[in-house]
């Protein structure tokens, strides 16, 4: 049993030691992603300052100016975890017949491409996202209580999660299809607006902001960045939907995976 | 006898270059249901600021100086010239040519390499390209314009529009050179679309400097939205179509300088 254990637990570090040389051979990214992360946000700093200065207001929905520039900072961090090359790394598998290879390796092709793409995710969050986000919490005077925190952690693991199974049965698509690029690109849009990453979903009005309360989207960026600046309580029913659609998203991922791995075929890789 | 060779020349070009749009639709088009999904996809880019701007006005009362129907316009004009700028030229393709030693072909063509290289854009492009012009469409529709203002409109973005991709074509070059990556070009060209999205002037002096003169977006998207609707004096126009076919002229030469720079063993 501790056997097995060390053994599996070998193999995701050898994976880990592999991603992480290959990324940090081009330093120079990480660099220029940190300046991005600011780069984009930083228009959301103007366009809302004008916004609030020619309204006369101090709050815009439930944001102050603060908390809606906050935000958008935020919304530009957590992308970094929420935004996987999973199915990227499935069509190019799938199309170029390496997953013949991969299938014979000593771990499961889902294990070893989840794993490798969670660490790249990983890697990316604690080199930039981590320092960005503390530099966020200190410029912008956000009080982050233990509860917020706790919460902040587990809305974002779930939205994660979500992505991740979500992207996973696109990437299986790449078996029916020639290209998923288009539902990709689909999927990109729908996660930023209709997860809030545009604009706080509570800004929309009624039943279109209701509608997208129902949706998974919102538990990539809207709930975790509510959970973090603490604007809005967060419902244990939210939570729930967010656990069943999770669910219902897994359940499709197995049946989808399972179908195409019978259709996969390779004359080399 | 020089300007007929002229005319025949530059209606040769027109032709080749058509060819090589028809060729390359063609061969996007090879993969029907894929491509028509990839480019449904992307014509729902622009919708997205169509959105954000929506909201914004029904929350509060948008940005001083500007109307709803006034920034609509600006927002899809900025989509627009991004559209066209991947439509004319692709960063990931120039770049992937020059790692491979592909480009050696478009070089030794008895056409302008300029051409050529314009020629191997995204036709995806087209699709968000066909969304913003609905949108500057929808925009114009609920706007009061006069004629003038309208044709000298339409004149500054196509001067602006061209300098704009003669830029991109040379930042292409120049971080390649430094990064041998298309990454960071379509990255910068994000941010750029992302600031011109909105009226230069919120983002002060120093904003107005950066996105007029040094990256010139500004001179396709803020400058003819200001002068349809009368924001600037008559001046503007001019200064606009001059600067455009300056930095038209200086791009291209620097463009050229890079080319020459480019080796290959292969190809």
């Amino acid at each position: 049993m501790a056997n097995d254990f060390s053994r599996s637990a070998a193999r995701y570090f050898a994976i880990f030691k592999i991603s992480a040389k290959d990324m940090l051979s081009f330093r120079a990214d990480f660099v220029l992603t940190f300046i991005m992360k600011i780069l984009y946000p930083l228009v959301m700093v103007f366009v809302w300052t004008v916004v609030f200065r020619t309204s006369n207001v101090t709050k815009i929905g439930t944001y102050n100016l603060t908390g809606m520039i906050a935000y958008f900072f935020i919304a530009s961090v957590i992308e970094l975890a929420v935004f996987t090359d999973l199915p990227y790394s499935m069509q190019h598998d799938i199309k170029h017949g390496s997953i013949a290879t991969k299938i014979s390796m000593p771990i499961a092709y889902l294990r070893y491409i989840f794993s490798s793409n969670m660490i790249n995710n990983f890697i990316w969050g604690s080199i930039i996202g981590i320092p960005l986000l503390a530099l966020i919490t200190f410029v912008f005077g956000i009080h982050v209580s233990v509860a917020q925190f706790m919460m902040f952690v587990f809305t974002l693991a779930l939205g994660v999660l979500i992505a991740y199974s979500l992207e996973f049965i696109i990437g299986c698509l790449s078996v029916y299809t020639n290209d998923i690029n288009g539902i990709l690109t689909f999927e990109g849009l729908m996660a930023s607006l209709l997860g809030g990453a545009l604009i706080p979903i509570t800004l929309f009005p009624g039943v279109i902001g209701k509608v997208m309360g129902l949706l998974p989207f919102q538990f990539m960026f809207y709930l975790p960045i509510t959970a973090f600046t603490g604007s809005t309580a967060i419902k244990s029913v939210v939570l729930l939907v967010g656990v069943a659609w999770l669910s219902a998203f897994i359940i499709i991922g197995y049946f989808i995976w399972k179908n195409a791995f019978k259709k996969i075929t390779s004359v080399g890789g | 006898m020089e300007p007929l060779n002229a005319l025949k020349r530059i209606f040769r070009n027109i032709r080749v270059f058509l060819l090589m749009q028809w060729y390359a639709a063609k061969e996007v088009f090879a993969y029907r249901v894929s491509a028509s999904f990839t480019m449904v996809a992307i014509a729902l880019g622009p919708l997205m600021n169509f959105v954000f701007i929506t909201v914004i006005y029904s929350v509060s009362s948008g940005i001083g100086g500007w109307s709803y129907y006034q920034l609509l316009l600006l927002s899809g004009v900025a989509s627009f010239i991004i559209s066209m700028a991947w439509y004319f030229a692709s960063p990931w393709t120039l770049v992937n040519l020059m790692k491979q030693g592909g480009l050696d072909i478009y070089l030794t063509r008895p056409y302008p390499p300029y051409l050529s290289i314009l020629s191997l854009g995204s036709i995806y492009s087209a699709s968000s390209a066909f969304t913003s012009i609905a949108i500057i469409a929808y925009a114009l529709a609920n706007s009061s314009i006069s004629f003038m203002p309208a044709i000298e409109f339409f004149v500054a973005i196509a001067f602006g529009l061209a300098a704009f991709i003669a830029f991109l074509l040379v930042l292409t070059m120049i971080l390649y050179s430094l990064f041998k990556s298309a990454r960071w070009t379509q990255n910068l060209m994000n941010v750029f679309g992302e600031f011109s999205t909105y009226p230069l002037t919120i983002y002060g002096v120093m904003g107005t400097f950066i996105f007029s003169l040094l990256v010139p977006i500004g001179l396709a998207t803020y400058y003819p939205v200001a002068i349809i609707y009368e924001k600037t004096d008559a001046f503007t126009f001019f200064a606009i179509v001059a600067f455009a076919i300056a930095l038209i002229t200086l791009f291209r030469v620097l463009f050229e300088r890079y080319l020459k720079n480019y080796t290959s063993a292969i190809g």
